[in-house]
């Protein structure tokens, strides 16, 4: 009998992601741009996902690559959908065109595409760590009208905040984890890591669950 | 290498924990101190729409105040007069002499008793001076009236030139108003000598100090708004203008009143 964690890590937490696609879907005449950036993201992401999991007999770290900057360019998509200071989209399109360029040197130069790209994940997790931490210090500075909780980008911007800031050290540890732990140390980090990921999936599930129509973009 | 593979594992949960801990507690100050502005916020809405109820209120009671009290002086003086000038009317005989001159006497007085009520009680309703000489020869009027009955020393001091009297119509009411009240409370309640007013005008607005040497009133007096007051704050609402209070016990009373200038 296959393990609980073999259930978890293959099928629990990647099947979780029709949770908040499920809610978007239900939700889809309230949500706007923004939200329907993530909604992309969820279904590439989840895309992906069902690619490396039918693929795991097989190295499949280069779809991990790949993933890194598809999830770049999305998320930041998001962050300029819910931007208005143009210096900041300006700074957005810059990182936007050279962190893909990045990734490609990464894999050419230093490390291999069957490595984990401890390198450049990393650097993604600190730019969006930083978006979400900009989102938050101008949400305070704009006139608030409603609660915490009834704003979807708190929802998605907490999510994402979560999961970049915990996983951190496993982007950059990946590769040593990889080559040094014991599998059952292993098996719990990554266990960790999806239920990260599990959290992350739920907070935008709730944040779709507050669209509506007429939102107020509240960064400046 | 086992040790520093033990070494890292705890580490990399450490990190993990750690971050997870300040992610959590940046996001729940985040929502506490929102959800504690708006519900400040919302109290502060609150008092304010309390505090505008209020002004309603002291609104309608002063205006049936007024009614009550132009009914009574019609009642009592106009009413009184007219009965008295009927009775004489039917006493009036036409044979006597005497009574011929008596009746003319008497009915003059009564009919020249019933002009000066109606016109005290129209004079009340509307200062007919603010029409006729403008705001400052209305607020001069008044304030001669009240020196000359020795209540009270005022002095007017224009330094606005003819900013006052280019109030709008509602304003210069309303501002005359406020004066009298101002008035009125000095002598009812400071125990003053003397009341200075000052108008002086900026590039945008008009100010008016109005200060008396009373005996001033503590700030828990000061809190409890009399209907005199509030009828003050109501009145200058509705010509949005500003103002500010200061007194003190033995320091008097001090009001400085700011009036936006119309544009145009």
């Amino acid at each position: 009998m296959l393990p609980f964690s073999y259930y978890y890590q293959a099928v629990i937490v990647p099947a979780s992601i029709c949770v908040p696609i499920s809610v978007a879907a239900f939700n889809f005449s309230n949500t706007y741009r923004p939200m329907r950036i993530v909604l992309l993201y969820l279904i590439v992401s989840g895309s992906i996902n069902l690619i490396a999991i039918l693929n795991s007999h097989s190295n499949n770290l280069p779809l991990l690559h790949l993933y890194t900057v598809v999830e770049f360019v999305l998320l930041m998509l998001y962050f300029i959908s819910i931007n208005n200071n143009r210096q900041v989209l300006n700074v957005s399109y810059i990182l936007m065109a050279v962190f893909p360029v990045l990734c490609i040197i990464n894999v050419i130069f230093f490390q291999s595409k069957f490595q984990y790209n401890s390198y450049v994940r990393p650097v993604e997790g600190i730019i969006l760590i930083g978006y979400c931490f900009l989102y938050f210090y101008n949400s305070t500075e704009v006139e608030m009208t409603d609660t915490w909780a009834s704003k979807p980008f708190n929802w998605v911007n907490t999510g994402i905040l979560l999961y970049f800031s915990c996983s951190l050290f496993l982007f950059i540890f990946s590769n040593v984890i990889h080559l040094t732990l014991s599998r059952e140390a292993k098996t719990f980090m990554l266990n960790l890591h999806d239920t990260l990921v599990l959290i992350m999936y739920i907070l935008f599930a709730i944040g779709f669950s507050k669209c509506k129509r007429s939102p107020t973009i509240s960064m400046s | 290498m086992q040790a520093i593979a033990d070494n890292l594992y705890v580490l990399i949960i450490t990190g993990i924990a750690g971050s997870f801990l300040l992610v959590v507690s940046f996001i729940v100050i985040q929502v506490r101190n929102q959800n504690k502005f708006l519900k400040q916020r919302a109290q502060l809405q609150q008092v304010e729409l309390q505090h505008q109820q209020e002004l309603l209120k002291t609104v309608i009671v002063s205006q049936e105040e007024e009614r009550k009290r132009i009914g009574q002086d019609l009642h009592d003086d106009v009413g009184t007069a007219l009965s008295n000038l009927r009775i004489i009317i039917e006493m009036f005989n036409l044979d006597t002499v005497a009574s011929r001159a008596d009746f003319s006497t008497s009915s003059k007085r009564l009919i020249d008793k019933v002009i000066q009520d109606v016109r005290h009680i129209s004079h009340n309703l509307s200062p007919p001076g603010i029409e006729l000489y403008g705001f400052m020869g209305a607020l001069e009027e008044l304030c001669e009236f009240i020196t000359l009955s020795g209540k009270l020393h005022i002095h007017i001091d224009n330094q606005a030139g003819v900013a006052p009297d280019e109030l709008s119509q509602a304003a210069s009411i309303s501002l005359y108003r406020v004066m009298e009240e101002l008035l009125n409370n000095t002598i009812k309640h400071a125990d003053a000598n003397r009341v200075d007013i000052t108008f002086a005008t900026t590039q945008d607005s008009m100010l008016v100090s109005y200060h008396d040497d009373g005996k001033g009133m503590a700030p828990e007096v000061r809190q409890g708004k009399g209907m005199g007051q509030k009828n003050i704050e109501s009145r200058l609402g509705i010509i949005d203008a500003g103002f500010t209070i200061t007194t003190a016990p033995g320091k008097g009373f001090t009001m400085h009143i700011t009036i936006k200038k119309q544009k145009g």
